[in-house]
């Protein structure tokens, strides 16, 4: 494994994703914010939660892009397309699973079945994350198989 | 009465669990109900269609009188029947219960809870289960399964009926037109039978135990609901409506998110047998300022942040803009359309489902979202700066917009206009909104603001008074009356007691009232054919200024008249039958009982001797 590589193009893929998300939100076509999401998790501050998110996610951008490499030295396929093809798959199981896991492992979100206590928490994300808007999935899919692609295409 | 007639709207109580909610009417049937979420499809809709919508009855095989009310202070409905061999009640709840008590112990999903119990002699009872998930468009075929109960599977939901009959008693009778269970029994005085209807759909059912444990969870309800209202510190002038009122806001609101439903209900037409009938089943920002000013009066504070969370973070979508309504998790797509094999209540057709008022461009908006975060103000120390951000981007639409044409308050179909409400709550936005910035040291353009305020009250003040009629209008350069200009010392805009506000007062009783009900408006081309009964805010905000202006003895009088049209559960549609006192349109509706509870409160200042501020 070429750890130069490694640590800058898994760090220079997750600002690409990390942009890409925000600029969909930005756009209106979700509402979902991961880092958002990650940095509530240790505090119910805002403004904290946003930049310690951005923390927690660029390190899980790190830590995925070595899983990503660790494929592609597998298969020696170090092309985009399969980069962006595990991308999807990243996508999916975090669409499919990972978001509907997420109020059960979340201390500050609520889950679909809460009522009538009140919730001052973050909404449950719903099935493809879809409660965060109808483009959520599309834009988390594009997002993440371009995080793969970059990884394809630039790991050497 | 029969499963064939129409009960009036004012003969149904609401049941819900803070997610959906189901309409049971004072003959025993549950004849409306939408799983998993209010404006989901429908599993029962016998309200829109005798046949097809599908029902739960359990009702006296004899003949009956029977009557409704909640139990204190909780929103569990008992419904009693009095027949010729004894006496009988039916309590409906949805079980409710605590978070933490649902972490330590599986909890369905939704369930209704029925529990049969006999009080004097016996009453034989028949059990009739229709059934018609997808708002009744195909029939589902119902399946005993034995002990686990009766099923019917739309896709992968699963409705599923439990009941402490012995199996063989319930039949069950499935056909192209039909699938339906049945069962006809006896109850004795101081015994139970217990019917329990769950939903599933994403993982198995949680299927909950009857007898002993559904006594328990009936019990667990009530204390729980007991325990919420624990929380209301009102205790002034009807406070028995105000605690109903409160008790049926908290079950249109939506707990996963905060927000809070206009009705739970579609298509219940605003004139009988009219095309008036529309889908409410959606959150209208515009309620941000009474939901948020009447929850924190009366000491639910929870709930009010709730549902500002849910305006301040749901409507990222569509900023800077605010759009005219969202679903409970703020989608903006929500497209109108017609389901056409529904008769619709009393044959008042279209059944619609979806709201195209969503497209349209109402100037309020922004001023009661603004009114709504400065109702919450006193307990925020400080916003994020992302909110900042939002909230000052509202003022900056405001500045922008105001001098625009608005659909209005009413969301009229005839196309925009220069409406006098939307100009004043776009006053009362940069009014708000000046505060907040200078009580957070907001930098903001405040000259920018100042200007625009001062412009828009100058426009109300030349245009929106029409000296000759002696009133504010309903538009600007207008001759219309309009009592939704009744808000504006409401708002803040200016006092009860001014002049100009008086008269519009004098004017508006003498020409949008009869029989002690106001009208919003008259004779006013709306865009939609067909009458329509008076409007129930339009009373309370009457009754709220006149308490404002010191008149008590009036505003009690305008107070009360709309009381005497009480049904016998304290609920509320959006209109009433001027000549009848029918309920007219979706029902209950969250923006009458917030009227109610704003004129109670005022009136309770009034005659405590506090002009309300």
């Amino acid at each position: 494994m070429n750890l130069g590589h490694a640590l800058f193009w898994g760090f220079a893929s997750t600002i690409i994703l990390t942009t890409l998300m925000s600029g969909c939100r930005g756009l209106g076509l979700t509402r979902m914010d991961i880092p958002f999401m990650l940095g509530a998790m240790f505090t119910p501050n805002r403004d904290s939660a946003k930049w310690l998110g951005i923390l927690i996610h660029l390190v899980n951008g790190w830590a995925f892009a070595f899983i990503y490499i660790e494929a592609f030295q597998l298969t020696g396929l170090r092309f985009w397309w399969f980069g962006a093809a595990i991308g999807l798959v990243h996508a999916m199981f975090i669409l499919l699973v990972g978001v509907r896991i997420l109020p059960g492992v979340h201390p500050r979100m609520a889950d679909e079945l809460r009522g009538p206590d009140p919730t001052r928490q973050l909404e449950p994300p719903g099935y493809l994350a879809l409660h965060y808007g109808r483009g959520t999935p599309i834009t988390t899919i594009l997002a993440h198989i371009v995080y793969g692609a970059v990884l394809g295409l630039f790991y050497r | 009465m029969s499963v064939e007639e129409f009960p009036r709207i004012s003969e149904y109580g609401l049941i819900g669990d803070a997610r959906t909610a189901a309409l049971v009417s004072r003959y025993g049937s549950v004849e409306w109900c939408c799983f998993p979420h209010f404006d989901s499809p429908s599993a029962f809709a016998a309200i829109l269609d005798r046949e097809r919508g599908g029902f739960f009855s359990l009702c006296p095989a004899d003949e009956f009188s029977s009557e409704q009310r909640y139990i204190e202070n909780t929103n569990v409905l008992e419904t009693t029947f009095q027949t010729g061999s004894g006496r009988v009640r039916i309590l409906d709840l949805f079980s409710v219960t605590t978070e933490d008590q649902k972490r330590r112990a599986f909890w369905p999903d939704h369930e209704i809870l029925r529990i049969v119990e006999g009080l004097e002699g016996e009453v034989r009872i028949v059990m009739r289960y229709a059934p018609r998930p997808d708002y009744g468009k195909n029939i589902f075929p119902l399946e005993n399964r034995g002990n686990i109960g009766i099923a019917c599977s739309c896709d992968e939901k699963l409705l599923l009926l439990r009941t402490t009959l012995p199996a063989s008693s319930v039949d069950i009778r499935n056909g192209l037109e039909v699938a339906e269970a049945t069962a006809t029994f006896t109850i004795k005085a101081g015994t139970q039978v217990h019917f329990s209807v769950v939903y599933a759909e994403d993982a198995p059912a949680v299927i909950p135990p009857l007898g002993e444990p559904a006594v328990a969870r009936l019990e667990e309800s009530i204390g729980y609901w007991k325990q919420w209202m624990s929380q209301c510190k009102y205790d002034g002038a009807y406070a028995e409506h105000v605690r109903r009122s409160v008790l049926m806001l908290k079950l249109l609101s939506f707990a996963p998110s905060g927000a809070l439903v206009a009705a739970p209900t579609t298509s219940l037409p605003e004139h009988i047998g009219g095309i008036r009938n529309w889908d409410y089943r959606f959150c209208w920002p515009r309620d941000a300022s009474g939901i948020i000013r009447t929850m924190v009066a009366l000491g639910f504070h929870d709930e009010a942040d709730a549902f500002l969370s849910w305006i301040l973070y749901t409507t990222w979508l569509t900023r800077p803009n605010l759009q005219v309504l969202y679903s409970v998790y703020g989608h903006t797509n929500i497209r109108e359309k017609i389901i056409d094999w529904l008769t619709g209540y009393r044959s008042s057709r279209p059944v619609r489902i979806g709201n195209a008022a969503e497209k349209q461009f109402q100037l309020d908006v922004y001023g009661e979202v603004l009114d709504g975060i400065y109702s919450f103000s006193p307990y925020v120390a400080k916003f994020d700066r992302e909110t900042r951000d939002f909230i000052l981007s509202l003022g900056k639409a405001i500045c922008k917009l105001w001098d625009q044409p608005d659909e209005g308050i009413w969301e009229v179909r005839s196309g925009p206009a220069h409406h006098t409400h939307s100009k004043v709550l776009a006053w009362v936005g940069l009014d708000r909104l000046i505060w907040l910035a200078k009580k957070y040291s907001w930098k903001a353009p405040f000259e920018q603001f100042e200007s625009a305020k001062n412009k828009i009250r100058e426009a109300i003040e030349s245009r929106g008074f029409n000296p000759a009629l002696g009133a504010y209008t309903r538009t600007l350069d207008g001759a219309e009356l309009d009592a939704s200009v009744l808000v504006m010392p409401i708002v803040g805009y200016c006092d009860a007691s001014s002049p100009r506000m008086r008269s519009t007062c004098k004017v508006i009783c003498e020409n949008l009232s009869s029989n002690g009900l106001i009208w919003r408006y008259r004779h006013v081309d709306d865009g939609v054919t067909g009458p329509e009964g008076s409007f129930g805010i339009c009373n309370f905000w009457m009754a709220e200024v006149l308490a404002r202006a010191g008149k008590l003895d009036q505003a009690r009088h305008y107070f009360e008249q709309i009381l005497k049209r009480e049904n016998t559960v304290g609920l509320w549609p959006e209109e009433i039958d001027t000549a009848t006192g029918e309920y007219l349109g979706n029902y209950p509706q969250g923006f009458t009982h917030i009227g109610l509870i704003n004129a109670a409160i005022a009136i309770s200042k009034a005659s405590e001797g506090v002009k309300a501020a």
